[in-house]
């Protein structure tokens, strides 16, 4: 089955749900309402949740050991990370669960967007590859 | 640490950092929440994956990392197991050396991914896992490295 890829407005994030689990350094990160979703493994320990042709929202492995240390991603992830446990009174050697507008959480909606942006480009990026692969191996 | 195979080493900067995790990432999952022979707290269930390794899953972390996160997953625990014990195939995952991916197709044709992490209790000598997440996908990505496929062991 030919895969589309989904996508998302960013005006329509109104609702940010982030949870984190401290014990195996997940995150997942819910635009609005939880939805029953499928999953899009991209590279760097990236999955997009995606409900249709809509991203529901995204799951990070290693929020702290990998995505909080290496640039580009710290430098769009330590602010908002320090917003989310400002909001949540709480820090990431804990579970924290958040729910918020995006207007309050700005620099969470700025770096979710840029998340998934990155997340869809390399996935179409990969796709790319493949198909050429495929073309190349019946020519 | 666990001879698990390593992950190919195919991924960029930030998988490097999570292969190579720091001292207070080894240790062991349940932390204050462990008994003295380091068995999980309320398991919901255990089963034996496709090398005979206990894998666990809590009550709280199917209810709050499994159902919570992935609500398509609701009431699908028999799935999972069944995942963990009788996989399709197994794929080591791509930066942590003591993950495995374990897939089965589903009668929607998707594919459920269960997550396990291994862990070794030197004091027992033995290795268990426990569930960190799982969902449902589609695509296959390519450059994974195969751990086990149903039928060829």
């Amino acid at each position: 089955m030919a895969e589309v890829t989904p996508s998302l407005d960013p005006q329509d994030i109104h609702e940010i749900e982030f949870s984190y689990d401290a014990e195996y350094d997940l995150a997942w990160f819910h635009i609005d309402e939880r939805r029953s979703a499928l999953t899009l493994e991209v590279e760097g320990g990236i999955y997009l949740r995606y409900d249709g042709c809509d991203v529901v929202g995204v799951e990070l492995h290693g929020l702290r050991q990998a995505f909080l240390v290496v640039s580009p991603f710290a430098r769009v992830f330590a602010p908002a990370i320090r917003e989310i446990e400002a909001f949540a009174g709480g820090a990431l050697d804990e579970d924290i669960d958040v729910r918020a507008t995006a207007d309050e959480l700005p620099l969470t909606t700025q770096m979710l967007i840029f998340v998934i942006a990155h997340a869809l480009a390399t996935h179409e990026s990969e796709l790319r590859h493949d198909y050429a692969e495929a073309a190349s191996a019946i020519r | 640490m666990l001879a698990l195979r390593g992950a190919e080493d195919d991924a960029g900067a930030v998988a490097t950092a999570v292969r190579a995790p720091s001292p207070e990432c080894s240790r062991g999952p349940y932390r204050g929440r462990v008994s003295k022979d380091e068995q999980p707290v309320a398991p919901l269930f255990r089963v034996l994956d496709y090398e005979g390794i206990e894998v666990v899953c809590t009550v709280e972390r199917w209810g709050a990392k499994v159902e919570q996160q992935h609500s398509e997953l609701a009431h699908r625990q028999q799935d999972v197991m069944n995942a963990i014990e009788r996989p399709r195939m197994v794929l080591q995952d791509r930066y942590y050396r003591n993950r495995k991916h374990h897939l089965v197709l589903t009668a929607a044709g998707r594919w459920l991914r269960v997550v396990v992490e291994y862990h070794e209790d030197p004091r027992a000598g033995r290795v268990w896992g426990m569930l960190v997440t799982a969902f449902e996908h589609r695509r296959m990505r390519s450059g994974d490295s195969l751990l086990y496929r149903a039928g060829e062991e």
